[in-house]
């Protein structure tokens, strides 16, 4: 099957998935990828569960202690809901692994094109962004006060802006050279 | 095949980055342009590429006057940009479609090339990327993108390569492979380096830009190589100090050949 | 301040998406059709932009630190219409390359962020004073934040009303803005001043390189 149906596939479960409300199918939803997601389902499960975990326990703990106080707690919904975010969240790194993603997008050029050059830039500017930060880690003699740290984020957007400027133009002349405009 | 005429190329506001170049190059010559950092090396191919436009003197190809008016005319572009194909220092700027496989396809199959399955892989196969193809380009680490890139440009077959530092990020194998590659095609080959042995291998003729933009030497490469006063001149080659046991000197130093 | 997935309701995200639709042909509506040798890769090159300023820790006094939005700095340097746009396509990657986000929360998050955020720091950029700039800068780069926040904190704050089982139990979201509008807003607050302090310093350093046409 094509990337592009996966995408088709996905979005569609996604809303299904939203459209249930019994912890009980939606538990059978994560057994289901567990098994078909192959030699991957112990390292989606792993990253899943740290992704959601600080938003899921902020607001798990936060309904337990006001449903307690005002004697309303249901334990089916912090099942239901906790299952439900697990499940979209497998579902969408379950999906990441498996397509390339430009390729899905590729019914539309533009979008395609769009995507990969997005896709590499973030790469080479998050790379400038982790080496601006051990930079400064490695450089610094003492614990960096407020008013160095302000200097650290200003040159990296600075950096940033640079670095895009420069890429935005060597990518539109590759382009060019590589007849991408001509008619 | 190529004519510049004292061509000169300035940023808006910005200073000259190539001062009053005049250079002829004939089908199928092997040129190796050479010059230290910031020199215009980058800038003089783009211009060759007809990215950038000459702000003095003019730029003629195969007798056309290479303007921009001139890439108005679609005919004209389309030819100018199949035969002439330029491969960018850092060549993520050129990956733009989903795979490795549509990266080297997108030219051939913009000239409705038949059979552009099999030369995808016949040109993966010769750079070593045959396992790649289905991945998606910006994955890759910067030699194999190098690699996509050259892959994409050579299987067009062009008439004019223009390289810019091709074999910095590339591996012993492959860069082995592209100077055989290079000295056997047919096609006109410019290339940017400032890595000596790799001009001494590849050209019969060589180009010495120095610091300001300007051409200080255009020659035999041999006879360059061994003009230390040049090469020092262009910030090509470095003098320090050394030892010889307890005896101590300077000479300038070439240390990437011999 | 991104809704992660799952906790808005279909009866929500859905009509999100068309008034988020709605926007996108808007705002792509300027760009021109074909394949063009300038959009192309600005925006794409905007897009890596606006996910990776997102990776930038804005230092906040007492040694914590938080993610910048840095929307208002995109507005700021490429208009509304192309930040936006730009914002939209690095939460459609986030979802689909990084597995990150989430498609349910893409709509709400492209409009609380990526459409009000671009839009109240464009204003003050339009509405800004010739000779005394920085004041309605800085409102502008301190309310992309907070109104954003604020639009986010009352999408949650709306769930248990839209989504809930006949005995009252939520569905998604499960508290009301009383509890959540001060949760998220309050933090930000303090977000929001740093930003702006960070996104002066960019109009300062943008103007010196020209780009700008102020």
């Amino acid at each position: 099957m094509s990337d592009r149906y996966w995408l088709l596939l996905y979005l569609i479960a996604v809303v299904l998935v939203t459209l249930v409300h019994q912890p009980c199918y939606l538990l059978l939803g994560l057994l289901a990828v567990m098994l078909l997601s192959g030699s991957l389902r112990w390292r989606l499960l792993r990253k899943a569960l740290l992704s959601m975990l600080l938003f899921n326990t902020a607001v798990s703990l936060g309904y337990l202690a006001i449903a307690l106080m005002r004697d309303e707690f249901r334990a089916d919904y912090l099942l239901l809901i906790n299952a439900r975010v697990l499940l979209l969240v497998m579902l969408g790194f379950w999906l990441s692994a498996g397509i390339n993603i430009a390729k899905a997008l590729r019914f539309s050029t533009t979008l395609s094109f769009l995507a990969t050059l997005a896709a590499g830039q973030i790469r080479l500017m998050s790379r400038l962004i982790g080496d601006y930060r051990t930079a400064f880690e490695s450089r610094c003699v003492k614990r960096p006060d407020w008013r160095e740290r302000r200097r650290l984020a200003l040159a990296q957007t600075e950096a940033l802006l640079e670095h895009a400027n420069h890429a935005a133009t060597e990518i539109s002349q590759a382009m060019r050279s590589r007849g991408v405009f001509d008619d | 095949m190529i004519e510049l005429d004292r061509v000169s190329f300035n940023w808006p506001d910005g200073p000259e980055v190539l001062r009053d170049l005049s250079l002829r190059v004939a089908p199928g010559e092997k040129l190796v342009v050479l010059g230290a950092n910031g020199c215009g090396k980058s800038t003089l191919l783009k211009l060759l590429n007809g990215l950038l436009f000459a702000t003095a003197g003019s730029y003629r190809y195969r007798g056309d006057p290479v303007t921009r008016q001139r890439f108005r005319s679609a005919p004209w572009a389309n030819r100018f940009r199949r035969e002439t194909v330029l491969l960018f220092q850092h060549p993520e700027a050129m990956l733009f479609n989903p795979t490795v496989a549509d990266e080297i396809g997108y030219g051939l199959r913009q000239m409705a090339q038949a059979e552009s399955d099999g030369l995808i892989r016949q040109w993966a196969e010769r750079l070593g990327i045959e396992a790649l193809l289905e991945n998606a380009p910006y994955s890759l680490s910067g030699g194999e993108k190098k690699k996509v890139a050259l892959a994409a440009l050579l299987a067009l077959e062009p008439q004019c390569l223009l390289l810019d530092e091709p074999i910095a990020n590339l591996d012993p194998r492959s860069s082995g492979w592209l100077v055989d590659h290079l000295l056997t095609t047919q096609a006109t080959v410019i290339v940017t380096t400032h890595n000596l042995s790799m001009a001494a291998e590849l050209g019969e003729r060589c180009l010495i830009m120095d610091e300001q933009g300007s051409i200080r030497f255009d020659g035999p490469v041999r006879q360059a190589l061994a003009d230390m006063d040049l090469l020092q001149q262009a910030n090509l080659v470095h003098r320090h100090r050394h030892r010889h046991g307890s005896f101590s000197h300077s000479h300038p130093h070439v240390h990437d050949w011999e | 301040m991104h809704i992660p997935d799952g906790f808005i309701a279909p009866q929500f995200y859905l009509p999100a998406y068309l008034v988020a639709g709605g926007f996108w042909v808007w705002a792509s509506r300027d760009l021109r059709q074909r394949l063009d040798e300038e959009t192309i890769p600005r925006l794409a090159v905007i897009t890596a932009l606006a996910y990776v300023v997102g990776l930038v820790m804005l230092p906040l006094p007492g040694g914590s630190s938080g993610h910048l939005v840095g929307i208002g700095i995109l507005a700021m340097l490429f208009g509304i219409r192309l930040a936006f746009l730009a914002y939209s396509l690095v939460l459609l990657l986030q979802a689909l390359l990084l597995g990150a986000g989430g498609m349910t929360a893409l709509p709400v998050n492209a409009l609380a962020v990526g459409l009000i955020g671009a839009s109240v720091m464009a204003f003050s950029m339009r509405w800004q004073h010739r000779r005394h700039p920085l004041p309605y800068l800085a409102a502008g780069a301190y309310l992309a934040v907070i109104l954003p926040a604020l639009a986010v904190a009352l999408v949650l704050g709306l769930q248990p009303a839209i989504a809930h089982r006949e005995d009252g139990t939520p569905l998604f979201f499960p508290f009301g803005p009383e509890v959540v509008v001060p949760a998220i807003l309050l933090p930000h607050l303090v977000i929001g001043g740093v930003e702006a302090l960070l996104t002066l310093a960019v109009w300062r350093y943008a103007r010196s390189r020209g780009w700008l046409d102020v």
